[in-house]
């Protein structure tokens, strides 16, 4: 991994998207797949069971990006970080209506918010002089 | 025309100024602004757009903040990728109209526009056009070297610190483009689950 910021990471929150996904069920048990209103992970973060595969799909693809190579690390973290970045404008005007499919709530964005700054800040700003091909 | 011989002869000296940047740390503060008025902007806008009781005035409005809030958004990505701020005279006059389109929209739609997400917006828009008012005033900028680890941890920093201001910001801003005639927020129930 040296010392490649954008492995870091993307295995640092691959590793803690992929608990996260794998706690959620610990709190959906009787919850719909895509009800609007779920169960409390860690008593403040609201998680239907298709909110915890997303983390566990996000959580993969971080985790093995950053074990792969800085390249693949370098666009894993880019992409999610500015589907998170989007999240937080378009997830705010699903709370409270039923197109809410992920069980959002304030804390969700919070934490949606402050992965998509780190997640594309780093893509974006770090590890710029790798070559096309690099397996780093 | 009388010449005076012994008029005193005025001579500027430019003397260089150091070239202004931040160190790794903050380096990537004003970008991380930029994101947060951005989404801000962008909220506040959409809320305009498709607010139930917005006027033609309010829609157009929330278009300018629409565009401002995704013009700030690849803003401050390109920024990072160029590690130094990117068109910083523009990006000033851009922070400025941001300010201006936000209290704007106040000024036409008082009672669908979220206060604290204008004052959040306000503030970080003060920061993005300070930190370009910076370069362009010096007129030379070293390079913003935030990929580091150091660049790492103030990034890490300032998402925690932007994610605290924005966050109950779009709150107020949806929450306000909610808000009925007669003060209530509707809520929806959530039944078969």
């Amino acid at each position: 991994m040296g010392s490649s910021p954008n492995r870091i990471v993307a295995t640092i929150f691959g590793a803690v998207y992929l608990l996260v996904g794998l706690l959620g069920f610990a709190v959906t048990g009787g919850v719909g797949f895509i009800a609007t209103e779920g169960g409390l992970l860690l008593g403040i973060f609201e998680v239907n069971p298709l909110h915890n595969i997303a983390h566990l799909l996000i959580g993969a693809a971080l985790l093995i990006a950053g074990l792969a190579n800085v390249r693949a690390a370098k666009g894993v973290n880019t992409t999610v970080g500015a589907v998170y970045l989007l999240l937080g404008v378009v997830g705010f005007f699903l709370v409270g209506t039923a197109a809410n499919i992920l069980a959002l709530n304030v804390a969700d964005h919070f934490l949606h918010l402050a992965s998509a700054v780190v997640l594309l800040g780093v893509g974006l700003a770090a590890d710029k002089n790798v070559p096309r091909t690099a397996a780093i | 025309m009388t010449v005076h011989a012994n008029a005193p002869t005025v001579v500027t000296a430019h003397r260089a100024r150091p070239a202004v940047g931040s160190s790794g740390f903050t380096g990537s503060w004003p970008s991380v602004a930029a994101w947060g008025a951005g989404l801000i902007q962008a909220a506040l806008g959409a809320g305009a757009i498709v607010g139930a009781s917005s006027t033609f005035t309010d829609r157009a409005v929330g278009v300018v903040l629409v565009s401002l809030g995704v013009l700030s958004l690849f803003w401050g990505g390109a920024n990072l990728v160029a590690s130094r701020l990117v068109a910083p005279p523009l990006a000033l006059a851009g922070a400025v109209a941001g300010v201006l389109a936000m209290f704007g929209l106040l000024a036409v739609a008082p009672s669908h526009t979220g206060v604290y997400a204008i004052a959040a917006g306000t503030f970080l828009l003060l920061i993005v056009g300070g930190a370009c008012a910076v370069v362009v005033r010096r007129g030379t900028e070293k390079p913003r070297d935030v990929g580091t680890l150091r660049g790492l941890l103030g990034m890490l920093v300032a998402a925690a610190i932007i994610a605290v201001i924005v966050t109950p910001a779009l709150g107020a801003a949806q929450d306000a483009v909610l808000l009925t005639d007669d003060g209530t927020v509707p809520v929806v129930t959530h039944d078969g689950h």
